[in-house]
C-alpha cells in the first residue's frame, strides 16, 4: 500500500484545526500532528518531519511567520502553506519571501485547500 | 432579510402573532434561488466561474453579482435580468402575506410605510432593504453617536449573512455603559487608537453562529463555542480591514480574546446591536479604543 502524505496542522484555534483536518483527511492525507502555536510547531516539526505544514499566521507566543523562518532555517526544503483570514496581505508577502510555498484564506473552502496543497506537493 | 424585518415589525405592533410569523417565514424559506446557482442554470456562467466568485468573496466584502460583473463574467444587463428572475425578496414576502390572507395589499403598504418611518429609513434605503440589503438598516438602527460604526457593523452583518444564515438581520442598536455580562469574544482593530468589536451571547444566537461556522451541534456555551465565534469575528474583521487597505488605510488586527478590559476605551463609545441568527439573538458590541499616549 502506498504511504499517505503526512501533514502537520498549526493553528491556535481548535475550530480551524478541526475543519482543516476534516478537509485534508477527506482529501486522502494523513494529519500526523497538530500544533497550537509557533513554538509548539517548531518543536514538533523537528521531531516529526512532516511532508507539509499548514501554518496559521496569527497565534500567541510565536506567530506563524516566525515559526516558518525557524522551520525553513532548519530544513530549507520544508513545504509550508500559510493560513490566514483576509486582511493580512503584508504578512503573507513577508511569509512568501521567507520561503512559504503558498497561502490559503480563511474561512476554508474545501476545493481550494485541496488544490493548493496538491499543487505545493507536486512542486 | 425583509421578511424577518417586516415580520418582526408586524409582530411588535400586534398585527400578527409570533406563531403566524414563523409559519410565514417557513413558507418563504428557500423560495428564492441563489444568484450564482441561477447564473449557472441560465448558462451565463460556468460552475467554475461561479466558484471563483464564491472564493473571491472570502477576500472581498462584496455581492456575488457585483463581483461577477467586475470579473467580466456577467454584463451589468445580464445581472439586472438575473436579479429580476431571482425575484425581489420583498415581492416573495408580500405574496405570502397576501395569499395567506394576513394583510391586504393596502394594509401591507401602510405597514411598510409605518415601519419605514419608525426605523428612520429614507425611501431609498427602504428600497435597498426590500431588495435584501439588510445592512442598509444599520444607519437607521444606530444611535447618532454610533453612526461611524455602520461600515464595520455592516461588514460583520454581511459576513454573518453570507457564511452562517442568509436570513440573519439586525435589531436596533443602543449606547451602553459596559460590555454585556454573558460570554463574549473581542477583537481589536488598531490604528492610533482604533476599534474593538465583540460578539456576546444573548438568547442563543452566538451558539447558533458558532455551530454553523464550526459545523458542530453545540449544546452549551463552552470554550469551543467561543473559539469558533472568535475565528468568525476574525474573518469578518479581516474583510473589513482588507477593504480599508484598498483605500490606503491600514489597520492591524489583534488576536481575538475573551478579555473585557484589555483596552482603554473612549468613555461613552460603547454601542450594542442585537443580531438575529436563526431567529436567536446575539450582541455585536463596538467601542473605540483610546489613543495611546
Ligand atoms: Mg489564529
Amino acid at each position: 500500500m502506498e504511504e499517505k502524505i503526512r501533514i502537520m496542522i498549526v493553528d491556535d484555534s481548535k475550530t480551524s484545526r478541526k475543519l482543516l483536518r476534516g478537509i485534508l483527511e477527506r482529501g486522502g492525507y494523513e494529519v500526523v500532528c497538530e500544533a497550537v502555536d509557533g513554538e509548539d510547531a517548531w518543536g514538533k516539526y523537528r521531531e516529526i518531519r512532516p511532508d507539509l505544514v499548514t501554518m496559521d499566521i496569527t497565534m500567541p507566543k510565536m506567530d506563524g511567520v516566525e515559526a516558518l523562518s525557524m522551520i525553513r532555517k532548519e530544513d530549507p526544503t520544508a513545504r509550508v502553506v500559510m493560513i490566514s483570514a483576509s486582511g493580512q496581505r503584508e504578512k503573507m508577502t513577508m511569509a512568501i519571501r521567507r520561503g512559504a510555498s503558498d497561502f490559503i484564506t480563511k474561512p476554508f473552502d474545501e476545493k481550494k485547500v485541496l488544490a493548493t496543497v496538491g499543487a505545493v506537493l507536486e512542486e | 432579510m425583509i421578511g424577518y424585518v417586516l415580520g418582526n415589525y408586524l409582530v411588535r405592533t400586534g398585527k400578527i402573532t409570533r406563531e403566524a410569523l414563523s409559519d410565514i417565514l417557513r413558507k418563504m424559506e428557500d423560495s428564492r434561488a441563489q444568484l450564482g446557482a441561477l447564473a449557472v442554470s441560465e448558462g451565463l456562467m460556468t460552475p467554475a466561474q461561479a466558484e471563483e466568485i464564491n472564493l473571491l468573496q472570502a477576500e472581498r466584502d462584496a455581492y456575488f453579482g457585483d463581483l461577477a460583473v467586475e470579473e467580466g463574467y456577467l454584463t451589468p444587463e445580464q445581472l439586472k435580468e438575473l436579479m429580476k428572475k431571482q425575484g425581489d425578496p420583498y415581492l416573495c414576502c408580500s405574496k405570502v402575506l397576501i395569499q395567506e390572507g394576513i394583510l391586504s395589499e393596502r394594509e401591507l403598504g401602510e405597514a411598510l410605510e409605518e415601519m419605514r418611518k419608525e426605523e428612520g429609513l429614507t425611501p431609498e434605503q427602504l428600497e435597498e432593504v426590500k431588495r435584501g440589503a439588510v445592512e442598509k438598516l444599520l444607519p437607521g438602527f444606530l444611535p447618532e453617536e454610533a453612526q461611524d460604526y455602520a461600515p464595520l457593523a455592516g461588514t460583520v452583518l454581511r459576513t454573518v449573512i453570507r457564511l452562517a444564515d442568509r436570513n440573519a438581520y439586525p435589531g436596533r442598536g443602543e449606547m451602553c455603559e459596559r460590555f454585556p455580562e454573558r460570554r463574549q469574544v473581542h477583537q481589536a482593530l488598531v490604528f492610533d487608537g482604533g476599534l474593538v468589536d465583540c460578539f456576546a451571547e444573548e438568547e442563543g444566537g452566538l451558539m447558533e453562529l458558532a455551530g454553523i461556522f464550526a459545523q458542530e451541534e453545540f449544546t452549551d456555551l463552552n470554550e469551543d463555542v467561543m473559539d469558533a465565534a472568535g475565528e468568525f469575528l476574525n474573518c469578518a474583521n479581516g474583510l473589513y480591514i482588507s477593504g480599508l487597505s484598498r483605500k490606503g488605510v491600514f489597520l492591524e488586527l489583534k488576536m481575538p480574546s475573551a478579555e473585557r478590559s484589555a483596552h482603554d476605551l473612549v468613555p461613552g463609545s460603547l454601542c450594542s446591536i442585537p443580531v438575529y441568527v436563526r431567529g436567536r439573538s446575539l450582541r455585536l458590541v463596538l467601542a473605540k479604543i483610546a489613543e495611546e499616549l
